[in-house]
């Protein structure tokens, strides 16, 4: 536990030194607008970067976070398998992952998997 | 004095690692030019060995910019959360050299560590206030999610064989000729493609996409900034490579042999094969592929596997 901590720590504060010695060989006292500005093929950016985005991205995030603690509440299984719990175990996981399968196939049905409609 | 040497322990992984970053981009660019009938880098020393060193100086000492409205402390912070989470995922590896930290639930270790690479994407897609790059982590941030929920559902596959959350305990429980390979064919194939999925690498580096987007959610990091993502994304690679011989081809965590080194070569080769072999795939294809057949896959060998230990 300590020892894991200390490579932690140990990691954060390496990267850090270095990031430290990148800004202290690559900074210029000099700086310009041209030079400053974000990359845009050439051109002075226009708008606002802070773009609108297609709402696919936050559905797809929606559904990942159910999945997600979906699957997470899935792992103690095999805890529960090695401690020969098998029948309650078998019962519960399949019960659970059929009802993975069905919110996976309704969400197919619905559209909200498939990119392009 | 546990302490003491855990640190020099940590500092030459470190260090190490750094090196076969370097070195890992120079066989990619070696095997590249190979496949493409041109000869790579062969000039700098002896046949362009120092190539990568060279790089490392050269990116290093470029000039650091300051972009305009950029949000300055995460622009700055990400590239070193990158590293860091990247050398904190090698803590699970532990060689005779480096003993200094055993862990017993490293498998549950490794998936916690590796779905934190999504904040540093998308802090340093945001914070760098480009169009180009807020498109590029968006879509890497999409796709490193999907990714995540088939990875997770592959392990648990291998984890219901081996009934075990330790790397090297999995390892072991393989026997000598049948690996887990092997018993699970497609779980493997599709167990590389995840893998190809969740670090970025190319035939699902939409986040990249060169013909678009120039470089994706880096767009805007130069020098040693750009030098430390480069680093994450390499080591990444390479522990994924490391995780893969453990899990699937009986590769072993605590011990450096031919045998080890030798599998651990061959999936990191694969790894830029692949990328000399296939074109890019579109993106909805990339998002229907884990969705719609990954998904649906683990969930069904998930629940053919449980019911095998019954047997």
């Amino acid at each position: 536990m300590m020892l894991s901590m200390t490579h932690m720590v140990c990691a954060i504060t390496f990267t850090s030194l270095l990031f430290l010695v990148i800004q202290m060989l690559g900074s210029s006292p000099y700086s310009s607008r041209n030079k400053n500005t974000p990359f845009e093929c050439g051109f002075d950016p226009k708008d606002s970067a802070r773009l609108p985005f297609s709402m696919r991205f936050f559905l797809l995030a929606v559904i990942f976070l159910i999945f997600d603690i979906e699957v997470a509440l899935l792992f103690p299984l095999i805890l529960s398998l090695k401690m020969k719990m098998i029948k309650s175990s078998i019962l519960t996981s399949s019960l659970f992952l059929i009802i993975l399968m069905l919110g996976l196939i309704h969400e197919w049905k619905e559209g909200s998997l498939s990119w392009i409609k | 004095m546990m302490m003491i040497s855990t640190l020099i322990k940590s500092l030459t992984l470190f260090l190490c690692l750094a090196l076969s970053v370097g070195f890992y981009t120079l066989v990619e660019r070696k095997v590249l030019s190979y496949a493409q009938l041109r000869k790579g880098p062969n000039k700098a020393g002896f046949l362009g060995i120092p190539q990568p060193l060279a790089d490392a100086m050269k990116l290093f000492t470029k000039e650091t910019t300051k972009i305009q409205k950029s949000m300055f402390i995460l622009y700055n912070i990400s590239p070193v959360l990158a590293t860091s989470i990247m050398f904190i995922t090698w803590m699970l590896y532990n060689t005779p050299a480096n003993q200094n930290t055993i862990i017993k639930l490293s498998i549950m270790l490794f998936i916690v560590i590796s779905s934190l690479n999504v904040y540093t994407i998308m802090l340093s897609g945001w914070a760098s206030n480009s169009k180009y790059a807020l498109l590029g982590a968006i879509r890497a941030v999409a796709q490193t999610i999907s990714y995540e929920i088939s990875m997770a559902l592959l392990i648990m596959s291998i984890l219901l064989i081996s009934l075990n959350f330790n790397m090297e305990k999995t390892s072991i429980s393989q026997m000598p000729t049948l690996w887990m390979m092997f018993i699970l064919p497609l779980i493997f194939s599709a167990w590389m493609i995840t893998m190809l999925a969740e670090t970025n690498r190319s035939p699902f580096d939409l986040a990249e996409g060169e013909s678009e987007l120039v470089s994706g959610f880096n767009i805007e990091y130069g020098s040693g900034e750009f030098a430390l993502l480069f680093i994450a994304e390499y080591g990444s690679i390479l522990f994924v490579t490391v995780l893969t011989a453990t899990l699937m081809l009986k590769g072993s965590f605590n011990t450096i042999n031919l045998t080890q080194m030798v599998k651990i070569m061959t999936l990191a080769f694969t790894f830029l094969w692949v990328r000399a072999t296939f074109p890019r795939m579109r993106y909805d294809a990339l998002m229907s592929l884990t969705w719609k057949t990954f998904l649906t896959l683990t969930i069904c060998s998930v629940t053919m596997l449980i019911t095998h230990n019954n047997i």
